[in-house]
């Protein structure tokens, strides 16, 4: 397929082998695919579950394939192998890849006999990234997870919701995406080294610290000063906390911050009452949220959520707006930025998009439709037949 | 670049970065890339501190800033370990000439300004790169370097909603919620650690550089395609559905026996249904919608109530059902598995060792990753890197003298936080008065991989 543009590859020439099943593995796949690098995915003869997962899309051809795994699984290659059967050929195409993938969780590890160490003993040079809920070592180990426990475990939801109701997890699977955003730099840091000459990498990802690692400010209020974050009460100081207010049909966001503070909300306004002493720090103004939610809703009354957040933004002050996927869908910055692929075939009977990543620096690109289940068999076992 | 590498052992060691960046995302890629054995090198403003510096955002040092608060955040000191910092005020002609002396030798700069202010000092990757073409900067931007938007300042708690994150997490039938910290930030972390090593790989073979034009915005949707295609195949979707998981029978989050003591539970399939039932009495064999999931929860509630998180969790998962306590920083501070795999490390501040986030991996191979230090205090390597570029000591004299580099910040020491305030104002929900003792004992725990016992 062409691109609008041509696709730039800065991992060209990187090869690797996704032996994953889920969300995390093939989606840290994928990016490392639209990077350049030569993916090749391997399935035991029942395919990735998600192949599965509905809304379908229909092929040019008039084939029914899911569209989740299609986002998941463009630009790369598949083979389908038996694991009881034929562990050998895997062997084989390990010994051919400079990065081997493995996940979402440690029975596709046991499913597949992969030693991670053993295999690194055989191939000296070879990064092996695993994915599990909790990594392969520890007491925890064992353990299996969903995207909800993991975000339980990892630590974001204890000061998530409300203090009135139990913790609040994230939505849909966005968490278990981010994990494979992870995975994908560690793989990278793995070849790096490999090619500086520092030999190969056995990296041990889990999910569960992931989550824990965007913990840069909650962990050390406790650890330099003792301070437990909470699940806020329902409301909430607008400019310090990023809770969505309510304004017309939708809702917007504020934030101040040293140079742009409640005074600037006021000139934007033109309402004074922003500069109440009492709104001039966040302890204030955590104790007095009511007060200042009520300015900002007479504030906002009869306005447009999207044109204050222009208005505003134009204004320079920090704010947002809430958008949904459809509205995404419509954004003219993203459009500006060429943030979505066009997508192969028909979904609901349209054309479809998906979002890129990276459209920054790989410009307006079209992809290679995901593979089917086993799509690459004769090529690529063939290839291993002849140079072995 | 350099022949003469400095002794160091990570992955990515000889490396340098210039990390010209602020609050979360780009300074936590250049704390990550330290881990990783680079050389980080801070430039901040005489005036404009970091917002992680202090103020809400920086928890101080035993919230006793003394007359340097600066330089004893946590947050900041957790982003931005291992590095070394000058304070250059490149808004003058001859700071920005320090700035190219250095981007002449660097590999890596990254920063965040928005669009218009590397532009204004000639400074664009375009016009960078006639002066070292192997840079790789990374562009750390709200909306990207171009289109109706990019003007607009952004920081992540705003961006949140624009982005598509919030409109899908909130209790069912409730308002949107933002959930955990500062979410965009991370996510531009990641990718930008993404971008930034693909680049350096590609480097090794063309010899080239490239400039990483990242826009926060645009990284929303990448995590949400459920939502996309819920929207484009006309499906409908329930934006908000609280604690309950798309594709699982039962999922949820009850109390157990203590107040705060919670436990976020995830019953796959009819399998695990079957299997969660040999565990907790009186479970629905069959869960068909809605109303089903929601007895089971009460019966899981019932049973919750009568042990711990913890305990609870043990029984479940023994017989592969996933669930785990809902832990806060005390329990992950404690938990065996974070000990086991050593997730904090330790770093000390004033003669005082204090735990900070690690990385989520473990490495295993010839090189070696981990946090390397402390962050930098305020301008304290500002005599060595001004050296090492071969300043003179009178020229460095000048530039003081005119203010071009700063010792100490322009702005006043700020106070201590008024953490009961907070307590009062629902930001936190404790002040622990023993927590210099409680993590005395964690780095006292035994934590060895092969030893450690559950419930520590």
């Amino acid at each position: 397929m062409t691109g609008a543009q041509a696709a730039v590859t800065p991992l060209d020439g990187v090869r690797v082998l996704e032996v994953g099943r889920g969300r995390s593995t093939p989606f840290a796949a994928r990016v490392l695919a639209d990077l350049g690098a030569d993916v090749t995915k391997v399935e035991s003869p029942e395919g990735d579950p998600t192949r599965g997962i509905a809304p379908h899309y229909v092929t040019d051809s008039g084939e029914e394939r899911g569209a989740l795994f299609e986002y998941l699984n463009w630009n790369k290659s598949a083979i389908s192998l038996d694991p009881a059967t034929q562990r050998g050929e895997l062997d084989r195409l390990i010994a051919r890849t400079d990065v081997l993938l493995v996940g979402d969780d440690l029975a596709q590890l046991r499913r597949w006999r992969l030693d991670p160490d053993g295999l690194l003993d055989a191939a000296p040079d070879l990064v092996v990234v695993t994915v599990t809920p909790y990594g392969t070592t520890g007491p925890k180990a064992e353990w299996v997870a969903t995207d909800l426990t993991m975000q339980a475990g990892g630590g974001v939801m204890a000061f998530s919701g409300t203090s009135d109701r139990e913790p609040l997890k994230r939505g849909l699977f966005a968490t278990t995406y981010e994990v494979g955003l992870t995975v994908a730099y560690v793989a990278e840091v793995g070849v790096y080294a490999a090619r500086e000459g520092a030999g190969g990498t056995f990296a041990d990802v889990s999910m569960s610290e992931c989550v824990s690692s965007e913990l840069v400010m909650t962990v050390p209020e406790y650890t330099f000063a003792g301070a437990i974050s909470a699940r806020r009460r329902a409301t909430v100081d607008p400019f310090s906390a990023g809770a969505p207010l309510a304004v017309g049909d939708g809702f917007v966001t504020v934030q101040t911050n040293p140079q742009s503070g409640p005074a600037k909300f006021a000139e934007f306004f033109g309402e004074d009452r922003f500069n109440d002493p009492r709104f001039a720090t966040a302890e204030g103004r955590s104790l007095h949220a009511a007060e200042l939610e009520q300015v900002f809703t007479e504030a906002l009354a009869g306005q447009d959520p999207r044109d204050f957040f222009a208005d505003a933004s134009r204004f320079g002050l920090l704010t947002g707006v809430l958008q949904s996927a459809d509205q995404l869908l419509t954004s003219t910055q993203l459009a500006a930025r060429h943030a979505f692929v066009e997508m192969p075939g028909t979904l609901g009977g349209k054309p479809w998009r998906m979002p890129s990543v990276l459209p920054g620096l790989r410009g307006a690109v079209t992809v290679r439709p995901a593979p089917a289940l086993g799509e690459d068999n004769a090529r690529l076992l063939d290839l291993q037949a002849v140079s072995p | 670049m350099t022949e003469s590498r400095p002794p160091s052992d990570g992955p990515v060691a000889g490396l340098r970065v210039l990390d010209l960046s602020t609050v979360f995302a780009a300074p936590y890629v250049g704390g990550l890339l330290r881990d990783l054995g680079a050389e980080v090198l801070r430039i901040e403003p005489p005036g404009k501190l970091d917002q992680t510096r202090g103020g809400s955002f920086g928890p101080y040092l035993d919230n006793a800033p003394g007359d340097d608060g600066w330089n004893w955040s946590g947050t900041f000191h957790s982003l931005n370990r291992g590095k070394r910092a000058i304070a250059l005020d490149l808004k003058q002609e001859a700071g920005r000439e320090i700035l190219w002396a250095l981007v002449g030798q660097a590999d890596v700069l990254l920063e965040n300004f928005t669009p218009r202010v590397m532009r204004g000092w000639g400074m664009s990757y375009a016009e960078l790169s006639t002066v070292n073409p192997r840079l790789v900067m990374l562009s750390n931007t709200g909306y990207g370097s171009n289109g109706p938007w990019s003007s607009f300042k952004a920081q992540g708690t705003t961006l949140e909603a624009t982005m598509g994150l919030n409109f899908y997490s909130g209790y069912a039938g409730m308002r949107p919620r933002k959930v955990g910290q500062s979410y965009p930030d991370f996510l531009a972390a990641w990718i930008g650690l993404t971008a930034i090593l693909a680049a350096l790989i590609e480097r090794r073979t063309t010899g080239t550089g490239r400039w990483i034009d990242l826009g926060m915005y645009e990284l929303g949707g990448v995590v949400l395609p459920e939502a996309f295609l819920a929207a484009q195949a006309g499906i409908p979707l329930e934006p908000r559905t609280g604690d309950r998981e798309l594709g699982v029978l039962v999922s949820g989050v009850v109390l157990a026996k203590d107040p705060e003591d919670w436990l976020a539970v995830g019953i796959v399939d009819d399998a695990a249904l079957a299997a969660a039932g040999a565990v907790v009495p009186g479970l629905p064999t069959r869960v068909a919608g809605p109303a089903d999931e929601t007895a089971a929860l009460a019966v899981l509630a019932r049973w919750a109530a009568e042990r711990t998180a913890a305990e609870a969790a043990e029984e479940l998962q023994a017989r592969g059902i996933a669930a785990s306590p809902v832990s806060d920083v005390r329990g992950l501070l404690q938990d065996p598995q974070y000990a086991a795999r050593r997730f904090f490390e330790w770093i000390v501040v004033k003669d005082q060792e204090r735990p900070v986030v690690g990385r989520p991996y473990r490495w295993h191979g010839r090189t070696d990753v981990r946090v390397r230090g402390r962050g930098p205090l305020f301008a304290e390597h500002n005599d060595e890197v001004l050296n090492e570029l071969g300043l003179s000591t009178e020229r460095v004299a000048e530039l003081r003298e005119a203010r071009v580099v700063v010792d100490r910040p322009s702005t006043p020491p700020p106070g201590p936080a008024d953490l009961r305030a907070g307590l009062a104002g629902g930001v936190f929900r404790e002040l622990d008065p023993n927590y210099r003792e409680f993590l005395a004992a964690t780095r006292r725990a035994p934590s060895e991989p092969t030893t450690e016992p559950e419930g520590a």
